[in-house]
Order: C-alpha cells, then sequence, then structure tokens
C-alpha cells in the first residue's frame, strides 16, 4: 500500500506522512479507518519504526489521525472536512513543483498556461484513467 | 557459565580421553594377563608411571585449544561475555579434572589389586644416600608439569603437532634448567646441606616453580593477546615468559635454601658403658633411651661422636664427644666436650668458646678417646694432620678437666704418608701411659697397622700388621679387651681372623676364623665372654655368602655358625645384636624378608617380626632390655619393638 | 536517550597498519546508527575490539558513564554481535550453541530464541557445520537477540547472502527495533539496505569517523542519495 524511495532527497519519515496524506485525501482511507500498527508498518515497508512513528506523530500533529492507547491509529473522524482542503493542498503542491520545474527551462507564466492547455487537452485521452493510484 | 566451558571442554575432548583410557585399562588387563612374569610387571607398571602419565599429560595439555582454532572459534568464544583469565582457569580445571580421571581409574586399579600396589611402591630409582625417586610420586609431577607446559603453549599455535613438540621441547628443556640448578646449589651450598636428600628436593621444586612460571605467562598473555595477529602472540609469550622462568629459578634456590634439612644428617646407634643405648642423630643432637619411659631425650646438642666410640662411653659413666660447628671445617670435628653419662657437667675442652689466650681453643679434634678411669683424654688435632708442623705432632693428651695439656711428639711413621693412610686413635691402655693408634690404608695392596704411643717414653711400636682396610674394632663390655678383625695373605691365599688386645698387658690373641674375604659386625655379648660376627667366604657362585658366627672367647672355639641365605646375603644393612640374656641374638634383614629375627644359641632362627612399611633402610640395631632399637637410615627416623608384644613405635 | 556507550581515542594497528586512529563515537540508546566504509577500513576491526575480539592498542571506553575496559564482560553481557564471517564451534548442534550461550546472558529468553528458529525454519538438532552461511548467520542473528541485548552489533552481516535471505535478517531487526527499542550499530556497505532503517549516519574513513550526523539532516543538506555521499567522502585518497 505505502511504498518509499530510498533514493529520494525527501526523508522517508516525510514520504510515508505524504502518502498516507495522499491516500486519505484519495478517498482510499476513510475517516476512521485503523492504520496499521507502527510495528506492522515498520516490518511491512522495512523502515526504521522510529520513522513510522515520527511520521504518525507529524500526521497526529495535523490532526489527520488519532491514536487510542491500545487500540491504534485511526485516521480522525474530523479528517473529512479537510479531505477538500488536504486536496487541493496536495495538488496545488504538485502544481508548484511543475511550475518551479518549468521555470527552470525559462518558460514564462504564458508559456506554462498554453503548454498546460494543450497537455490537458492532448494528452487526457489515455491518462486520466490510467492513473496509477 | 564456567560451567558450561568446563561441560563443553569435556564434551569436546571425550574421544581423546576416551582413548587415553582405553590404552590405560589395556595396559593393566595385559600385565594381569602376564602369569608369573614379576620382572615383566614391574616393567609395565614402571613404563606406564614413567611414559604414560607424563605422555598424557602433555597431551591433554596440548590440545587445549585446539577447538578454538577451527572455525575461529575463539572469536565466538571472546565474544561472550567471559573473562579470558576465566576462560583460561577454566580450561585448565576442566582439561586436569581429565587427567585426574585416568589417575582415578589407574588409582581404582591398584586398590583392587594387592599385587600391583605392592610392585608401585616398590618401584624406586636411589640417586644417591639418602635419596631416591619414587615412581609413583614422580610420575604425578611430570604429569602435572606436562600438562602445564602443553597447556600454557597450546593457545599459541594452531596446529596441535606444532604445539605438542614446542611443549615437549619446553618441558624438557625447563627439567634440565631445573637439574642443572639442583645440582649446581648442591656444589656450592653443599655445607649448608649436608645430603643429597635435598638436591631431590630442589629438582622438584624448580619443576614446580618452572611450571608455574610459564602458566603465569601463559593467563597474562592469553589475556592481552591478539589472535588475530599469530606472531605478536609468540612474540609476547616469550615476553612474558622469560622474567617468570628467571624469577622460578630464583625463587626455586631461595626456597630450597631455607628448607629445613629434615631427613638430612644421620643417626647411629652405640652402647654405653652400662648397657643404655645412646642414639647420635645429626643435626639434633646425642640422645639416651631411657627403656622405662619408652622415649628418648636428648642430652647434647648436635655434634657428631667420633667413630671409634666404643671407650669413650665406657670410662667411669663420661662420655666425650664432639660438637661439629658448620662452616669451621668439612672434615673434623671442632669443640670437643666432656659430659657425664646423664648429660649433667658439660665441659668445653677444645675449640672456639673457649678464651682466646687458651691454646686449646685453637685445636680441633678429630679423633678422641677417654682413659677407663674418665680421668685423660687424648686427641688428634685435625689441622696438623693435613699439614704438618715441624716439632709439633697431631697427637696431643690432656686432663679431663682440661688442664695439663701436652704435646706428643712421637718420632715415627705414624702420621706420615697421609695419602696413603688415614689415622684415627682407638683408646688408652688399661694403664693409661699408652694409646692405641690405627693406621689404616687407604688402598689395598698396603696393610694397616695397629699401633702403641708410649705416652711415657715417647715412643711407639707396631703391634699388629695385616692387609686389608678394616677397622671396626670394637671393645669388650668391661673395656679391658679389644677385639679386630684382620685378615692376613700367605701368599695368594687369605686368612681371616680377631686379634684379641688385652689393653693392660698388651698381649695380643688371634682367633682364626675360616672364611676368605671379611669380618664384618663384630659384637661383644654382654658378659664379654663370646664373640658374635659375620665372616664372608667365597661360594661356587662367585659372590660371597655371610655366615654368622659366635666364638666363645677364652678359648676361641666356635660355638655357632650358620651360613645365611642367598637372599639374606645380598642385604647391605644387615646387623645383629645381643639380646640382654646374653644368650641370643637378634639379626636385621633389610631386604629379602625385611624383619628381624630372633636366633637361638645354636643360630637357629626362633621368631621373626616383620618390619612396618613406613621403615625404608632400617641398618643399625640395639638391643635394651627387651626391646629393640631400629634406625632408618633413610628417612633418618629411630624405631622401637617390644619383643614381648611385638608391637613397633616409632619413637623419634 | 542516554548515553549507552561512549568510545574516545580508540586506535588499533596491525603491524605498521593503523586501521582505527583515534576513533570517537558515543551511542545513545534505542537509536540506529549506520556505519559505513569501505572494505578493509575498520568497521570489522571496530566490532572486534568493542566485543572484546581483538585487544585495543589506545583509548577509553565508558558504558553508562562509567570506565570499562575493552572487552571486560559486564558491558558484553549487554551486547548482541552478529560478525561477518560466521564462527562458530564446529561439534555443537544449533540446540547446543543456543543453551551455550544460555549460561552467559542474564536476560536470555529461550521461548524467543525457540520462536525465533521456528520462524526462520532453522532445524534444533542440525549440525552448525552442515548449515549454510546465510543460515549460520540466522542463527547468529538469533542468538544475540535472545540475550535482549541493550546494543546490538552488525558486522556487514548481509553481504553475500540472496535477496530473500537479506530481507528476512532487515526484517527481523526491524521487528527486534519495534519490540525494545534496542540501539543497532549498523555496519555495513550495502547502502541501500542502510537507508531505511539508519537514524545516525556514521561514515569511517582513514582510521576516523568523517561523518557523524543525523541521517534525515545530511540527506537533506547534500541532497544527493546516501549512495552518492558516501562514495563523494571517501573516493579519491585510497591509499
Amino acid at each position: 500500500m505505502i511504498r518509499v524511495d530510498t533514493t529520494s532527497f525527501v526523508p522517508i519519515y516525510e514520504q510515508i506522512r505524504k502518502e498516507i496524506v495522499r491516500l486519505v485525501a484519495a478517498g482510499a482511507l476513510k475517516p476512521g479507518a485503523p492504520l496499521p500498527s507502527i510495528r506492522d508498518l515498520a516490518t511491512e515497508i522495512l523502515v526504521n519504526p522510529n520513522t513510522v512513528a515520527r511520521a504518525y506523530r507529524e500526521l497526529e500533529r495535523d490532526g489527520l489521525i488519532s491514536t487510542r492507547q491500545g487500540s491504534g491509529s485511526f485516521i480522525s473522524a474530523g479528517a473529512s472536512p479537510d479531505v477538500e482542503a488536504e486536496r487541493k493542498a496536495y495538488l496545488g503542491r504538485v502544481f508548484d513543483a511543475a511550475i518551479a520545474e518549468a521555470g527552470t527551462f525559462g518558460l514564462g507564466a504564458e508559456d506554462i498556461l498554453t503548454l498546460f492547455e494543450e497537455r490537458l487537452r492532448g494528452g487526457s485521452r489515455g491518462s486520466r484513467k490510467g492513473r496509477p493510484a | 557459565m564456567y560451567q558450561a566451558l568446563f561441560v563443553k571442554e569435556w564434551k569436546d575432548k571425550l574421544g581423546l580421553w576416551a582413548f587415553a583410557a582405553g590404552i590405560l585399562v589395556l595396559a593393566f588387563l595385559a600385565s594381569a594377563a602376564l602369569p608369573g612374569l614379576d620382572g615383566r610387571r614391574d616393567l609395565v607398571a614402571g613404563v606406564i608411571l614413567a611414559l604414560y602419565f607424563p605422555a598424557m599429560g602433555l597431551l591433554l595439555g596440548s590440545s587445549a585449544f585446539e577447538a578454538e582454532f577451527r572455525n575461529d572459534a575463539w572469536a565466538y568464544l571472546l565474544s561472550r561475555p567471559v573473562s579470558k583469565r576465566g576462560v583460561w582457569i577454566v580450561k585448565y580445571a576442566a582439561l586436569l579434572s581429565m587427567l585426574a580421571a585416568l589417575w582415578l581409574i589407574f588409582a581404582a586399579f591398584m586398590w583392587a589389586s594387592p599385587a600391583l600396589r605392592a610392585i608401585v611402591q616398590g618401584l624406586r630409582l636411589p640417586v644417591a644416600f639418602r635419596a631416591e625417586i619414587s615412581f609413583l610420586p614422580w610420575s604425578l609431577l611430570l604429569s602435572l608439569f606436562f600438562f602445564t607446559a602443553g597447556l600454557s603453549l597450546s593457545f599459541l599455535s594452531r596446529k596441535g603437532s606444532t604445539v605438542l613438540f614446542a611443549a615437549l621441547l619446553a618441558g624438557l628443556a625447563l627439567a634440565c634448567v631445573a637439574y642443572g640448578e639442583a645440582t649446581i646449589l648442591l656444589g656450592f651450598l653443599r655445607d649448608e646441606w649436608f645430603d643429597e636428600g635435598k638436591w631431590l628436593h630442589a629438582f622438584r621444586w624448580g619443576l614446580a616453580f618452572m611450571a608455574a612460571a610459564l602458566a603465569a605467562a601463559s593467563v597474562l598473555t592469553f589475556s592481552r593477546a591478539d589472535f588475530s595477529q599469530p606472531r605478536k602472540k609468540v612474540a609476547a609469550f616469550v615476553k612474558h615468559a622469560i622474567p617468570l622462568l628467571v624469577a622460578a629459578v630464583l625463587i626455586t634456590a631461595a626456597w630450597t635454601a631455607l628448607l629445613p634439612r629434615t631427613g638430612g644428617g644421620y643417626i647411629s646407634l652405640n652402647r654405653g658403658a652400662g648397657g643404655e643405648a645412646y642414639i647420635d642423630v645429626f643435626p639434633a643432637g646425642l640422645h639416651v633411651y631411657e627403656p622405662a619411659r619408652d622415649k628418648i631425650h636428648r642430652i647434647a646438642p648436635s655434634g657428631f661422636l667420633n667413630w671409634s666410640a666404643g671407650l669413650s662411653f665406657n670410662a667411669g659413666r663420661k662420655i666425650l664427644f664432639s660438637e661439629f660447628e658448620r662452616g669451621k671445617s668439612r672434615y673434623g670435628a671442632v669443640n670437643l666436650w666432656i659430659m657425664n653419662a646423664d648429660g649433667s657437667e658439660k665441659r668445653q675442652l677444645l675449640g672456639s668458646g673457649l678464651a682466646p689466650g687458651d691454646p686449646r681453643s685453637g685445636l680441633s679434634s678429630y679423633s678422641q678417646v677417654l682413659s677407663a678411669d674418665g680421668g685423660r683424654v687424648a686427641f688428634l688435632d685435625e689441622d696438623a694432620l693435613r699439614k704438618p708442623v715441624k716439632g709439633r705432632s697431631p697427637l696431643w693428651s690432656m686432663n679431663a678437666d682440661g688442664t695439663g695439656l701436652v704435646n706428643h711428639p712421637l718420632n715415627s711413621a705414624v702420621f706420615e704418608n697421609g695419602k696413603e693412610y688415614f689415622v684415627c686413635l682407638l683408646g688408652w691402655t688399661a694403664g693409661r701411659d699408652g694409646v692405641l693408634i690405627f693406621q689404616g690404608s687407604r688402598r689395598s695392596g698396603i696393610p694397616s697397622r695397629l699401633w702403641l704411643a708410649d705416652l711415657k717414653e715417647e715412643t711407639s711400636r707396631v703391634l699388629l700388621e695385616y692387609p686389608g682396610i678394616g677397622w671396626a674394632v670394637t671393645f669388650s663390655p668391661d673395656g679391658r679387651s679389644l677385639a679386630a678383625p684382620m685378615k692376613t695373605m700367605d701368599g695368594a691365599i687369605p686368612h681371616l681372623a680377631i686379634a684379641l688386645v688385652d689393653l693392660a698387658s698388651l698381649e695380643i690373641r688371634k682367633i682364626d676364623v675360616a672364611g676368605e674375604r671379611s669380618i664384618n659386625r663384630l659384637r661383644w655379648s654382654p658378659d664379654g665372654g663370646k664373640l658374635a660376627f659375620f665372616v664372608r667366604k667365597e661360594t661356587s657362585r662367585g659372590n660371597g655368602a655371610y655366615v654368622l658366627t659366635i666364638v666363645s672367647v677364652p678359648d676361641g672355639k666356635t660355638l655357632a655358625s650358620k651360613e645365611m641365605t642367598a637372599e639374606e646375603s645380598t642385604g647391605q644393612f644387615y646387623d645383629i645384636d645381643w639380646l640382654r640374656d646374653g644368650a641370643r641374638l637378634v639379626f636385621n634383614d633389610p631386604r629379602g624378608d625385611r624383619c628381624l629375627k630372633i636366633l637361638g644359641p645354636d643360630l637357629g632362627e626362633e621368631k621373626r617380626i616383620p618390619f612396618p612399611d613406613a621403615i625404608r633402610s632400617p641398618f643399625n640395631i640395639l638391643a635394651s632390655d627387651d626391646k629393640v632399637l631400629v634406625a632408618d637410615g633413610l628417612t633418618c627416623r629411630l624405631w622401637r619393638l617390644d619383643l614381648e608384644k611385638g608391637s613397633w613405635k616409632k619413637i623419634y | 536517550m542516554s548515553e549507552l556507550l561512549r568510545i574516545e581515542r580508540l586506535s588499533k594497528s596491525f603491524g605498521r597498519r593503523s586501521v582505527l586512529r583515534d576513533f570517537n563515537l558515543t551511542i545513545e540508546s534505542g537509536r540506529v546508527y549506520g556505519l559505513l566504509g569501505r572494505n578493509g577500513e575498520g568497521k570489522t576491526t571496530l566490532a572486534r575490539v568493542l566485543m572484546g575480539v581483538i585487544p585495543a592498542d589506545g583509548g577509553s571506553l565508558h558504558f553508562k558513564g562509567r570506565r570499562i575496559t575493552f572487552g571486560a564482560s559486564d558491558y558484553k553481557r549487554e551486547f548482541g554481535y552478529v560478525p561477518e564471517d560466521p564462527f562458530f564451534y564446529d561439534g555443537m548442534t544449533v540446540r547446543g550453541m543456543l543453551a551455550f550461550n544460555a549460561r552467559f546472558y542474564p536476560r536470555w529468553d529461550g521461548k524467543r530464541a525457540a520462536a525465533d528458529l521456528d520462524r526462520f525454519g532453522l532445524e534444533p538438532k542440525a549440525k552448525i557445520a552442515t548449515l549454510s552461511r546465510g543460515t549460520k548467520l540466522k542463527l547468529e542473528l538469533v542468538t544475540a537477540l535472545a540475550a535482549a541485548p541493550e546494543l546490538l552489533i552488525l558486522d556487514d552481516p548481509t553481504s553475500g547472502l540472496d535477496v530473500p535471505t537479506r530481507r528476512d535478517f532487515l526484517r527481523d531487526i526491524i521487528r527486534e527495533l519495534a519490540a525494545s527499542g534496542t540501539s543497532i550499530l549498523f555496519a555495513t556497505h550495502v547502502v541501500h539496505e542502510l537507508e531505511r532503517v539508519v537514524e545516525r549516519l556514521l561514515i569511517l574513513h582513514g582510521g576516523r569517523l568523517i561523518l557523524d550526523e543525523d541521517f534525515d539532516a545530511v540527506k537533506a543538506r547534500h541532497q544527493a542519495s546516501l549512495e552518492d555521499i558516501f562514495v563523494g567522502l571517501v573516493s579519491g585518497d585510497r591509499k
């Protein structure tokens, strides 16, 4: 379910956190759904449990998950209203990254917009459905 | 945790141990199955003790760290939470317990077979007088020694054969060092030592201390060794071992020098005027035996008596004795003393301790005699004997209170030629005006002579001359005559006789004795009427046989004679004495039957009493009342046999 | 986070070749340390010196604040060790080896050891000499973990093992981490395995640590993969 990329420069805990957020945003993890225990997740994806713990801590700090002693961690009930915001925030970050990237090629705002429309119209036939989860 | 290591060692080496135990068991079964071959059994037991146990010790020790070298198991062991010193000690303990198990098997066989026990306990190798190696304890010592050597070296190489040979070489080399040290020490400190028994001690302790040094070097090196650098390990071991071995050598020297001279010196029995038994023990002192209390008590400090001590006792119940001062002289006695027979009224007659201006303080007596009435003392000055001084002879006399010191420059050949003769005084004549001097030849072919020195006339003459070296004269119980064994040659035919010298008239009567070789152990009966002795005669077998003979003194007739058996004849330290009833003899048979035999007037055996095992070398016996005293030359101990009860008691 | 082990100025040479010199490291409890270093540059030597297999030439060691000698048995009771090449007594069985070790460690958990054996598929009666290298290493890990150590020293244990075995190893280590928060000193040159678990990154080069930093911080600063970081720091001046 969750995969980490050790070659990425992003710290693993951040990758885990982002993945969970993305899953919640995509609706794959609904509010109240249980999360695997730190131990189980760590053993499954083969990362340091401390790393998982840190990811969970940050999620809890953000209010996305809540932990109950003895029962484990769950997606917070209150996460749902924020799903939209999270979605927006997430996608916003994706777009920001793309814009930054384009900027390195020397594209101005207008060129970026033109390219974006092109991709949206032309590349949409195949890509929308088959987007990996 | 160390228990786990201990058990692991046994599991690892069980095969090796079983192999060793198997050999042992086979050897015993084989030796038991050899019927009637007594010599062979000796051999087997001797081989087992001399070779097997040290070899097994070496083998077990050398294999100590073998398992650790396979597959780098040493790294496994050392990465466990164990102290290295603990590991070494547990290995030592475990492998030692295996060696001990082998010894236990041996002990079991010994316990089960009394015959084997007798053989093993009899296995002894005499190396010097009063020093012998008995196989059993030495085998134990050597097996421990080689075991320790093997184990100490076993972590230095991964090749078992290398360790084995290195340990064997090291063990042999160190044994040589210990041997050499003991010999050198004996050479340098002989004055302090006085017997070869201490040489054996030094050798033993040398081995023990060296083994300890090796073990200490091994533990030290092991604790700090880097197993991944083998050459550094060996270098470190050598660096530790050398100073420790040097220390071991020094400690051995100091330790054995300080050891008390147990068993040193000697013990001899002498009869006093009233028939008392005097026991001279060096270095303990002169003791007298009290039959009533069945004890001995000391009457004078250390000293050794002049060997022709008979007359020194008889005279007026006084005793003339010499006190040996260590370091002063190698040969003779110094510090001459006189005292009553009960030890009272001691007075120093010669030697240091007297006033420096007194001429007697510079004299030392090599041989001294007391006149029959206890009034006069004659002696030979040791220094003058060895370095003749012109105008002064070695012969002196004085009163028994030390006054009237007179030198007697006899014009005679008595004191010449010290290389080929030795001289000693035998006694005073009855009239107190003469002294009998024995001039004994040191080699065959030169006759020995009995001289009479006339102190009044200052002359001397030869009373008896005969070839042969024997000089064991004895005085009659009343002190009036002297009996001397002698041997004359009539061409090639030897003739034995006993010369009886009357000390008053100086008449000499000879009693002929049948025999060819020698007369030994001449003993007067308590009433002076009989003489008992051994004659050594030729036999067809070529070795001499001993004939025990009793002759009557007045007429020289042979009253009884008995040829001793071949077994009895091979004894070197046999002795006889008259029982106080004057009719029977007690005979000491130390080798063959190992017992005391009571012989009747016809020399038939009436009774025999076996020696206890603890008496190792009985050589001197003396009858006192209804008891017999036996001196053990090897252990320097005195035993008393109660003839009536047949019981033994060690009284010194 | 308390100080578990502090190594100061450790040095070790083999003949004239100096492998560790002025090596300093502090290990805190409950953290995973990744020790990277080129082959033959001292990772194994460090592990061996710590475990008392070979003696140190110089330096000092503090265990929980108390000064201690290298290789002393009291701190080794708290350590587990999986070496690069398994060493063992060839006469022993798997069960025998565990029973042997049980006597040395005060917190030995026999049940856990049995369960681990089961999980790894190790046959208790098997003779160690007959096992493959990977199996032997698994046994070493089982032994190390059964002692409930406070510090687990792993000296390149997975090199040369096939991928499934390596995964097994990693999984077991992680399980241990999750269960008891053991500190781990993970020496290796298989970089990508390290990345998954390391919290503090150590790089050994020229006999001492040239890097001793939080892994995430290193990654963020260098903005490169661990492999690139490592190679960048250690290559170029190989003697």
